[in-house]
């Protein structure tokens, strides 16, 4: 009994390594191989702060107190790595993380005087309940199953909140991510200090159940194995890691009743968990559980609900909500101002003193042959480069060096060339996310207010059923983005974008590769929202359809807007024509 | 002062040492962009093979290693043809590609021992000499340590600058579609940079066995303060990885002036910390990795 409780209790500690690994790795797509590390940090903290026989205070610590100690301790730990390795790129963290890892067992073995050295640290104490005392297994399981289902209970929330699906955005795509208002670095900091948090929670767990704390436990195989779990159980599925974690605890104990490899068991326990990396890799590479798995009948009663909900008001009209700060009526002047804007990149100058307007509630469009600048132009106006001289103003405001999630918020959307679409979520969720001021993306607020969550949520998801409805795509709501075919991925970048609440949708080639008939419903839906009072600007090769649909054009070539004016008058100076046609 | 010359010496020897480990992995990932963390073991390989040639099978020392290297070569491209190109033809992220590389790792790490036992080996054979040169001390096998390194990164660097194949795989590095477009055959040049790489750092395994001797954990660390030296260098950059492990070395040593030799990794991977916080690029670094637009 005591040696089954054992196993559980160490299910229940790798269940929550696990787990928060996933969140980092499998939700946030951010890889570290430092998580052995963090446990460690969260197990030694606990053990020098509360062994009798640690000598770094003069008299231990409180266990209550000691234990969120612990935690913050190997949060701010993982923000340090994390802040100058993510202000970059997640490749710095893959190298920063393993070197921190080294480090961090380096410190434990050689800062002899505080951590005991290869001996570490013995006698850590378990916490008290009153008069229940955790000495046997089977009440120190009570104890671990208690504090994992809370880790769990937290981690889903975390996850199945607008946070965690802001998370996945990034993963998926962290550009697209950022021009629909996202925090990306804050964002990805903060979860790797949560992350981190968590593993020292299983620290915590570890130092008090084993009463030793040494290095050998905290190395890079510790990260390995947790990492085996987490591709075993499947990456972005909670329940997966907690699966991984059992069968992976599990299996070595069976391995050893059965007598297998008894002489080198720490190598073979290596191996079989190496071998089964490679081979889930290979084979399966979504995990026994894959990201969207849920029980059959729970996916049915959730999909019901959501199709209901929108049988029940499917007017088959844009929503009110978004149409935003214009709400239906146009202003008048120019939205946007750019004045005089210059770009250069190394020797090559991609805008040369490059002016236009963008009148409210028009449509503008960009002409120009390719490498004119027209892409240049666009990541300029939305914040994704900074002009080397010039303004760009909106509604007056200098928004010269707004971030892209800053324009985002006031009211600036964009599409992509190449779509940049969420494409392992759901067509539904890939709109959720582009819902502005989610107050659920705030983890606290996500955490906290629950119930006011929800239905935030319940109400963003009505609007974003609607935008489906309205582009033609509410059938495939709760289908994967990669599975819809070219043209309805078109629809659903126009739906994300709705979904901001933009006043200003600037689209790059949005026809491009469409079949006509796709054009012209997507055309359609174009006039209708500029008849809303929303502003479109957009880049287009098809000289026919810049004629039919916009209202004036600017052509642009060599980094320098040539010329201004109603289509007809651009396309009939026959200066222009030679230009774009050579003829 | 003298202990400061001795200590400069040491840096010297020691970033000769991970100049080579930084450029062997820095071909590998400015080439191909793949983490291959199980370069590791083809640094243990190269060590071990070499060892079991001189010291068990009684072959010259010469042939011993040209083995260990030629072996070496083979089995960073067996990695490349088995595990990575199928599963970058599958477009598997980079993430994949780089857990499987560590379940390499691991599963090889662990199979040493089981072979070769848990205990250290040395080379033996080779006499090391002492050699003063005014108040400072080193060996012969430190020497060979550093006329090696230099000569190798100096050979690399003609070959990447001079031949056909070396430009072609610096235009691979650089921008893999358009080396496609222009006709170069990414899958062929892609196997050439793990042949060098893995070459190389065979060469650094066997002078490591050595100097100190062979041990089955060795090649993790290689690979941590290799992938350092790339990120200090300056990704993208060839020389800058051999510059990043030198820079690496001198500060460990140097540091040893005011600390314990324990804290040497501690204080190597302090400064790639403050330098990545001030100078994201790297020494050579063209520009920061960043996401594309």
């Amino acid at each position: 009994m005591d040696y089954l409780a054992q196993i559980v209790i160490f299910i229940c500690i790798y269940a929550i390594l696990a787990g928060s690994f996933n969140l980092l790795v499998g939700f946030s797509g951010l890889f570290s191989i430092a998580h052995g590390a963090f446990f460690g940090i969260g197990a030694y903290t606990v053990a020098l702060l509360t062994a009798p026989t640690a000598g770094l205070l003069p008299a231990p610590m409180s266990v209550w107190l000691a234990m969120p100690l612990a935690l913050v301790v190997a949060a701010l730990v993982g923000m340090v790595i994390a802040i100058p390795a993510l202000r970059v790129h997640s490749d710095y963290l893959v190298v920063l993380s393993f070197g921190f890892q080294m480090v961090v067992v380096g410190i434990f073995l050689n800062w002899t005087s505080v951590t005991g050295g290869e001996g570490g640290v013995t006698g850590v104490p378990r916490p008290e309940f009153f008069t229940l005392d955790l000495t046997s297994p089977v009440t120190f399981l009570l104890y671990a199953a208690v504090v994992t289902v809370l880790c769990f209970v937290l981690l889903w929330r975390m996850t199945s909140s607008p946070f965690g699906r802001m998370l996945r955005a990034i993963r998926e795509d962290e550009v697209a991510a950022g021009a629909l208002g996202k925090h990306v670095v804050r964002s990805k900091v903060l979860v790797f200090a949560l992350a981190s948090a968590l593993a020292g929670v299983g620290g915590v767990l570890f130092a008090q159940y084993v009463r030793v704390v040494d290095p050998s436990s905290f190395t890079i195989n510790t990260s390995v194995e947790v990492l085996a779990m987490l591709i075993l159980g499947g990456l972005g599925n909670m329940l997966g890691s907690a699966v991984g974690a059992a069968i992976l605890i599990a299996l070595p104990e069976a391995l050893r009743f059965l007598n297998v490899g008894a002489g080198d068991a720490e190598q073979v326990r290596q191996i079989v968990f190496g071998v089964l990396l490679i081979l889930m890799l290979r084979f399966r590479s979504q995990g026994l559980l894959p990201e969207y798995w849920t029980p059959a009948w729970l996916r049915r009663l959730r999909n019901r609900r959501i199709l209901q909900a929108a049988e029940a008001d499917a007017s088959g009209q844009l929503p009110e909500a978004i149409l935003g700060r214009a709400g239906g009526v146009t202003a008048d002047g120019p939205l946007m101002v750019v004045e005089g804007v210059s770009k250069s990149f190394g020797g090559i100058q991609a805008l040369k003193d490059f002016s236009m307007e963008l009148p409210a509630g028009r449509i503008s469009g960009l002409i120009g042959p390719n490498g004119a600048g027209k892409t240049t132009a666009f990541n300029l106006i939305t914040g994704f480069l900074s002009p080397d001289s010039g303004r760009v103003w909106l509604r007056g405001h200098d928004i010269t060096h707004a971030r892209p999630h800053e324009l985002a918020a006031l009211g600036v959307s964009r599409s992509f060339q190449n779509l940049r679409l969420f494409s392992k979520m759901t067509v539904l969720d890939n709109v959720l996310v582009a819902r502005p001021r989610q107050s659920g993306e705030s983890l606290w607020r996500a955490l906290l207010s629950p119930r006011a969550t929800d239905r935030e949520t319940g109400r963003n998801q009505r609007v974003a059923l609607d935008i489906l409805g309205f582009v033609g795509l509410r059938a495939r709501a709760l289908e994967l983005a990669e599975n819809l075919s070219y043209a309805e991925e078109k629809l659903l970048v126009l739906a994300r974008m709705l979904a901001m609440e933009a006043e200003l949708l600037l689209l790059d080639e949005p026809a491009s590769g469409l079949d006509p008939q796709s054009v012209e419903k997507l055309f359609g839906m174009i006039r209708d929202l500029v008849e809303r009072g929303k502003t479109v600007c957009i880049i287009e090769h098809n000289l026919d359809v810049i004629k039919d649909l916009t209202h004036r054009v600017v052509y642009l070539d060599e980094g320098r807007a040539f010329a201004e004016g109603t289509p007809d008058r651009i396309m009939s100076n026959p200066e222009l024509a030679e230009r774009y046609f050579g003829v | 002062m003298e202990i400061f010359l001795q200590l400069l010496a040491n840096g010297v020897i020691l970033g000769s040492e991970y100049a080579l480990l930084g450029i062997s992995w820095g071909i590998i990932f400015n080439v191909t962009g793949t983490f291959h963390f199980a370069h590791a073991i083809v640094y243990t390989l190269g060590a071990y093979v070499a060892i079991f040639c001189f010291a068990t099978l009684g072959l010259p020392f010469t042939v011993s290693c040209l083995v260990a290297v030629v072996l070496a070569a083979v089995v960073g491209m067996l990695i490349e043809i088995l595990f990575y190109e199928p599963m970058r033809r599958r477009s598997a992220t980079s993430m994949t590609i780089l857990i499987t590389s560590l379940g390499i790792l691991i599963v090889v790490e662990s199979l040493i021992p089981i072979f070769f036992g848990a205990a250290s080996l040395s080379m033996g054979g080779v006499e090391t000499q002492p050699i003063s040169l005014g108040p400072v001390f080193f060996t012969n096998i430190h020497l060979a340590k550093v006329i090696t390194t230099w000569a190798l990164v100096g050979g690399l660097m003609a070959f990447l600058h001079f031949t056909r194949s070396g430009k072609a795989l610096r235009a691979v590095g650089s921008n893999p579609q358009m080396a496609a477009v222009v006709g170069l055959n990414i899958r062929r040049l892609y196997l050439l940079a793990f042949a060098i790489g893995s070459a190389m750092v065979a060469i650094g395994g066997i002078l490591q066995a050595m100097d100190t001797g062979a041990y089955y954990t060795m090649g993790t660390q290689a690979v941590i303060i290799a992938a350092m030296a790339v990120l200090l260098g300056g990704m993208g950059s060839f020389f800058g990885s051999a510059l990043g492990g030198l820079f690496i070395g001198m500060a460990m040593s140097l540091s040893i002036w005011g600390l314990p030799s324990e804290w040497q990794l501690t204080i190597g991977f302090g400064t790639l910390v403050v330098v990545i916080a001030l100078r994201p690029r790297g020494f050579l670094g063209g520009k920061v990795v960043k996401s594309e637009v």
